[in-house]
Parts: C-alpha cells; sequence; structure tokens
C-alpha cells in the first residue's frame, strides 16, 4: 500500500488520552465528567474552533476507558424520527449492553451538534436534548460555536467544557514528530510558519504540512511562503462546488452565505465559471441573466451604502442558478478569475496608457476617454508606420521613451524614433 | 512660436478664430453678436455630439476675448477625468476668484464634457456661477444639455451644435489633404464618412493615419485604420457570440475592456451600432436592439461591467441558438 496516499491526520491521530496535546484544563473537566457520571447526570457539550481536539479526545477517551461509542453527527441529525431511532436506542439499551457485554457501557457521541440548520431539520435540535436529558448512557456534545441561538436550551442541560486553540510550539513540535517519522528534514522556520498559518487548529496544520512536504526529502521556508494563496483557493473551490452542485435555492444560499471569501470575488468568480459549468447556452443565458440583475442591486448598495440589500443580490445569484435546471457536473474551475488575472499582468500597461492620455488631453483639449478611444488607435498606426512622424509627435506631445514605447509596440522601434 | 510646430493635424487646422468654423452658421452669428460687447456676454452652454467643434468655438472666444495671451485667462477642465465636488471646489472656486489681468473683462473657465459631473458637483457649481459672475465666465460643454441640472440651463445662453454634415466634413478633409501635400481619393473620403459620420475630430485622425499607410488615401487604407480602432474588434466578438463560442467573445470582451481600456458605456454603444451591420434578421435586430437597451440600462445601474457586458453577450449566444 501507497503510505502516501494516507491523510497523515488519520495516521499521527493520538491512540492514547496521554497524546492529546493541549487542553489539559479541558481534558481533565472531561474525564472528571465523565468518570462521575450517572443517570440524570447534564450531558457535556465540549465547544471550541475546529481542529483542537475535541472529537478525538471522546474518541481516545472511550477507547482508552472501555465504553463503545454511538456516534452521529450533523448529516444524522435531520429529524427528530432519525435521532430517536440510533440515539434513543442506545440510550435506553445501555443496561442490556452492560449485562452481556465487557464494555462499561456506551457513550452517545453527537459530533458537529451545530452544524443542525433551524428549520430543515424538524425536531432534531429538540430530540437531541431530549436524549441529551433522559439518556441512560453519558451524551457528549461537540459544536464550534455553542452561542448559536438554536443551541440556547442545549447550553442549559450541558455541563460546558471549553477548548482552546493549540499554542504555537505545541504544534510545531507535533509536527517535528511527524516529520521524524516520515524522514523529511525540515527548517525550523517552515514549520514555524504552518503553525503560524494554522490559528491553533492542529488539524489543518498537519494537512497543510503533509501537502507541502509529502514527497520531499527536505522542506525550506521558501517553500511555505505560497501557502497563503492555496488556502483560499480551497476555499473558493469548496464554495463554488457546493454552490454549483446544490439542489435547491436554499442550499446554493447556504453556500454562498457560508463562504469565507468575500462575496465581491466570489460573484466574479462564480460569472466567471459559468460557461465551464453550463454547457448549454440558453440555460447559461438564464443564470447570467439573474447575475445581471444581482449586479444591478450590487450598484445600488454601492451608491447607497446601504448593505441591508445583501441577502437580494444572494438570493438572485441562487434562485438564478436554479432556474437553469442543469445537473450538476464537476468542472475545473477557474481562480482567480480570468479579468483579475488579466488586470495583474496589464497594470503596468494601463498606467502607461493613463499617462499617454493625459498627455495627449493637454494637447488636444480632450478628456483622457476620449484621447483613448480616438487618439491612441491612430497614433499607434503612426508610430509603427514612420518614424519621422513619430518622432516629431513625440516632442510635440512630450512623450518619454516608454511612452513612445507604448505605441510603438516595441522597444526596438521606440529607440529607432528616438534617434530619427 | 508653439503653434506652428504642431504637427496633430486636430490641432494644426483646428479654427483660430469664429470664422474659420465650418457650419454651425446660426450658433457663430449669434456668439458674435454676444461678443460685441464682452461685459454683457453670459455663460455659455453648448450641446452637440462629439467632434462638431464645440470645444474649438469655445477656444476661439476665449482667443477673441483675450488675444494672444488667452491661456493666461482661460482655465480649461475636463469634468471627464475628474468629477466630483473636488474639482469644482478647489479648482473652479480657486479660479474663478483670482483677480482679472489688464483689460480683460474676466476670466474664462471652459468645462468640458460637463455632463460628465455628478449632481452634487453640478449643484456646487451652480452658486460659483452666481457668485463670481462679476470675475468670470464659464462655457460648459456636453453632448446631452438634459443632463445639465435645470438651476444652471437657466443661468447659460443655451446653443446647440447640430451634427455636422457630409459636404462639410468633406470639404474639410480635402483642404487639409491638399494643403499637406496627401492624396486622397473619393473612395477615401466615403470610408472615413462611413466609419466617422460628423465627428470631425476622428475623421481628421483618420485621415492623418490613414495618410502614413499609402501614397493615396483610398477605401483600402481607411479600412486598415477603422480596423485597429475599434468597430473590427467588437464585430469579431460578437460573431462569436453568435455563432456560440461564447468563452471567445468573453476573452475578446475582456481583451477590450482591459488593453484597449475601453469603457463599458462606450462598448455597449459600440456593440449597437454594429447589430445592424451582422446580416441579422429584421426580428432579430429587434430582439437584440431591446435587449441591448435593457443591458445599457443595468450597466449605468449596476456594480461590475464585465458582468454586465458578459450577461448581455450571453443572451446574443442564446437567442441565435434558439432561433436556429
Amino acid at each position: 500500500m501507497n503510505m502516501s496516499s494516507i491523510m497523515w491526520v488519520e495516521t499521527y491521530r493520538p491512540q492514547k488520552i496521554a497524546d492529546v496535546v493541549g487542553n489539559e484544563k479541558a481534558k481533565s473537566q472531561f474525564l472528571e465528567w465523565l468518570r462521575k457520571w450517572k443517570p440524570g447526570n447534564k450531558a457535556a457539550l465540549l465547544y471550541g474552533s475546529p481542529g483542537i481536539g475535541k472529537t478525538t479526545l471522546v474518541k481516545v477517551a472511550a477507547r482508552e476507558l472501555g465504553y463503545s461509542l454511538v456516534e452521529m453527527n450533523a448529516s444524522d441529525f435531520r429529524t427528530e424520527e432519525k435521532v430517536m431511532r440510533i440515539a434513543g436506542r442506545a440510550a435506553t439499551e445501555r443496561s442490556l449492553v452492560g449485562i452481556f457485554s465487557d464494555t462499561k457501557g456506551t457513550i452517545i457521541f453527537l459530533d458537529e451538534v451545530d452544524g443542525i440548520f433551524g428549520r430543515e431539520d424538524q425536531g432534531g435540535i429538540a430530540a437531541v436534548l431530549k436524549v441529551a436529558k433522559s439518556s441512560n448512557s453519558p451524551v457528549v456534545l461537540v459544536a464550534n460555536n455553542p452561542w448559536d441561538p438554536r443551541l440556547r436550551y442545549m447550553r442549559f442541560a450541558c455541563e460546558m467544557i471549553r477548548f482552546y486553540g493549540i499554542r504555537m510550539p505545541t504544534i510545531v513540535a507535533y509536527l517535528k514528530k511527524i516529520a521524524k517519522n516520515e524522514g523529511i528534514e525540515v527548517e525550523d522556520e517552515a514549520l514555524r510558519i504552518i503553525a503560524e498559518r494554522a490559528e491553533g487548529d492542529l488539524r489543518s496544520a498537519i494537512n497543510d504540512f503533509q501537502s507541502l512536504a509529502e514527497r520531499r526529502r527536505m522542506l525550506r521556508a521558501s517553500d511555505v511562503e505560497s501557502m497563503a494563496q492555496r488556502d483560499r483557493q480551497y476555499n473558493v473551490f469548496d464554495t463554488l462546488k457546493d454552490f454549483f452542485s446544490a439542489k435547491t435555492s436554499l442550499h446554493a444560499k447556504r453556500a454562498l452565505d457560508s463562504s469565507e471569501v468575500d462575496f465581491d470575488i466570489l460573484f466574479l468568480t462564480i460569472h466567471d465559471n459559468l460557461p465551464a459549468q453550463f454547457q448549454d447556452l440558453e440555460k447559461m443565458a438564464i443564470v447570467y441573466d439573474a447575475m445581471s440583475k444581482a449586479d444591478v442591486i450590487m450598484g445600488r448598495i454601492k451608491r447607497s451604502q446601504n448593505w441591508g440589500l445583501m441577502p437580494y443580490v444572494i438570493d438572485l445569484v441562487s434562485t438564478g442558478v436554479m432556474l437553469a435546471e442543469e445537473e450538476y457536473h464537476y468542472v475545473k474551475y477557474q481562480f482567480p478569475p480570468t479579468k483579475v488575472a488579466m488586470l495583474g499582468r496589464n497594470k503596468g500597461e494601463r498606467t502607461m496608457r493613463e499617462e499617454v492620455c493625459t498627455h495627449i488631453g493637454a494637447k488636444c483639449h480632450v478628456s483622457r476617454k476620449i484621447a483613448n478611444l480616438d487618439f491612441i488607435p491612430f497614433l499607434r498606426l503612426i508610430f509603427e508606420n514612420d518614424k519621422k512622424l513619430a518622432s516629431s509627435l513625440s516632442h510635440w506631445f512630450n512623450f518619454n521613451e516608454k511612452m513612445i514605447e507604448f505605441l510603438a509596440g516595441s522597444e526596438k522601434l521606440a529607440k529607432a524614433i528616438v534617434k530619427s | 512660436m508653439s503653434e506652428e510646430k504642431e504637427v496633430m493635424w486636430v490641432e494644426k487646422y483646428r479654427p483660430k478664430a469664429l470664422d474659420e468654423v465650418i457650419d454651425h452658421k446660426e450658433v457663430v452669428a449669434h456668439l458674435k453678436q454676444l461678443l460685441k460687447d464682452p461685459l454683457t456676454m453670459p455663460h455659455l452652454l453648448f450641446a452637440g455630439p462629439p467632434g462638431n467643434g464645440k470645444t474649438s468655438v469655445a477656444l476661439c472666444i476665449a482667443r477673441q476675448l483675450f488675444g494672444k495671451n488667452w491661456r493666461d485667462l482661460t482655465l480649461e477642465l475636463n469634468a471627464s477625468d475628474e468629477r466630483g465636488i473636488p474639482m469644482v471646489r478647489e479648482r473652479i472656486k480657486t479660479y474663478a476668484r483670482l483677480g482679472t489681468i489688464g483689460e480683460a473683462p474676466y476670466r474664462l473657465i471652459i468645462l468640458d464634457e460637463s455632463d460628465q459631473m455628478t449632481s452634487e458637483a453640478q449643484t456646487a457649481l451652480r452658486r460659483i456661477m452666481e457668485t463670481s459672475s462679476r470675475t468670470a465666465r464659464f462655457i460648459l460643454i456636453c453632448n446631452y444639455s438634459s443632463k445639465i441640472i435645470e438651476p444652471i440651463q437657466s443661468r447659460c445662453a443655451i446653443f446647440r451644435f447640430s451634427e455636422l454634415q457630409k459636404d462639410d466634413v468633406a470639404g474639410c478633409l480635402n483642404s487639409i489633404a491638399k494643403k499637406e501635400g496627401a492624396k486622397v481619393n473619393a473612395d477615401g473620403i466615403d470610408a472615413i464618412w462611413d466609419f466617422c459620420r460628423g465627428d470631425l475630430r476622428r475623421a481628421i485622425n483618420t485621415l492623418q493615419a490613414a495618410a502614413v499607410l499609402g501614397k493615396a488615401v483610398s477605401e483600402g487604407e481607411v479600412r486598415k485604420v477603422v480596423g485597429r480602432a475599434g468597430p473590427e474588434e467588437v464585430r469579431t466578438m460578437l460573431k462569436q457570440a453568435l455563432t456560440g463560442k461564447f468563452t471567445e467573445a468573453r476573452d475578446k470582451l475582456y481583451e477590450i475592456l482591459i488593453t484597449r481600456g475601453v469603457a463599458g458605456a462606450d462598448l455597449i454603444r459600440q456593440i449597437h451600432k454594429e447589430v445592424f451591420t451582422l446580416g441579422l434578421s429584421e426580428e432579430e435586430v429587434a430582439n437584440l436592439a431591446n435587449m441591448i437597451g435593457e443591458y445599457e440600462f443595468r450597466l449605468t445601474e449596476g456594480a461590475n461591467e464585465d458582468i454586465q457586458l458578459s450577461a448581455l453577450l450571453a443572451q446574443f449566444a442564446a437567442l441565435k441558438r434558439g432561433s436556429k
């Protein structure tokens, strides 16, 4: 088996409680809660930002202390019925398990509870709450953001255990251990950059490290510098995939709402990728029409600074993509948007054009816009074809050599014009 | 003198006195009347399509008022370059309050493309026109007088510059060619007229560029110039869209917007012109014209011209496909 195809986050997931790094206080609080737990006690709600070991601790503790784990995550929470079927059964059958197996019992483990969405999860949250209150087994909930209003009652019913981001030196040490195991030489600075960018998220640090270091013998700090860009792209690609593959406009809307990408950039990126996503021109035209209407509202927002209109922009974009009724197929998305990339490449030329236009405007009593439209194309022809006239024009307009080059199209010709 | 070394024909042959202005007979006659007593001359508002002599006439007035020192007493501003209140507040206000020199009755402020000013800036300008009427006169130049706020219009004598006729344009081009020793054939003049219509500035520039390309300016030379100056690229883009090559069409659009630096609003007008030359059926032309009108409106209301113009191209692509 090809070892490198395995995710290091899995390979190096802690096997023992003692291996779980950081959050010593939360760890002992959780173990204490579990040790003392008896029916009627509160459930535990482990909370904190992603990738800092909440789920890992629960799994490792269950194994080490001899519990079996009945696990559910956000996708299972949709309806009350489903929650009751899985968790409810586990909760009441605990006594049987306890008698006939050698485990101490069962932990009901509900991961990502804040991933439950209100309207669609009919009764899901209420059911989780019910299980948490009446279970014969300890119930552990994990959430990133426990302050979500929908989790209000959950907070009262649970013992709250807070997890903090993993400190940088701890992350660096962890990565060093992996590097040693994998036989990779790493500059300390490289690890420091990775750890810093991870902002306490050990999981993403390991993922970043793997993507950078895999199949290398040596990782330098300079190899790591390019990482920020890649992170952002990853988010854009995720959002685009979620957006275009959404089955309902509500899903599409959610993909946009929950994206970390700046909306202006996202909007442009969707526009840029429409032709790739929609092969059928009529369908693409429908989506584009919605994008155009959304842009009109964007214009109003920017002029009036009334950002309260933003939801309508998102609505138009997400309902627009549904109107096309096209079956989703995966395409390789383009980012950054074609035009943004072109703008970057052409920045020097654009400033040069502005300067040339300013010179023309001063001499010929016209705006830069007219200079660009009604002078530059003609001047270019003259500069390409008549060095002598170009030379006297350059004098008259007071063009410098760079400007002459802009109009002549090549450095060589510009030099010849200057000499003549 | 600097005026003798001029090499751009548009400047070299720009009329220096009102009598040299071609066409606009009534306007010129009326202005001459007003200039008999400079002190009673009101603020002026010139309206009309581009390249038909508005700025030239304004400069002629400056010369007639101030003689050869006209530059010292005239402020030329272009609102398309600086559209906001700062321009009005800082530059115009300061200039309008400067005292006059010698016997000059006042200073002159020529505000070109004044319909590009924001309405806030126009409101600010209105006050300045009122308070500075002893020390300054304004000549506002615009394409559409309706874009100038009423209070300013009512403070100005309004002159409408109608579109130049073919005979006038042709006469002017021929006389320039003769003075420059360039040979121009009749089909060359026709081709320039087809491309530029009454926009004499563009016509003269076209002539000068075409003259560089060959011994005589015929249709072929003009075609080459026109090919470089816009319509050809727009036409290519539209044809790509209409044959379903949308991505190519959009790349072309980006190229026009970025590498040629054309503004979206100007491009959509060019698209509008081209629609009638693409050999489409009357029904298709009607549909597209309707669509272009809608998208031009959205373009002015919207935030991002790429999205609006791409969306318009997408409608081109879909419409053509749907009609097959």
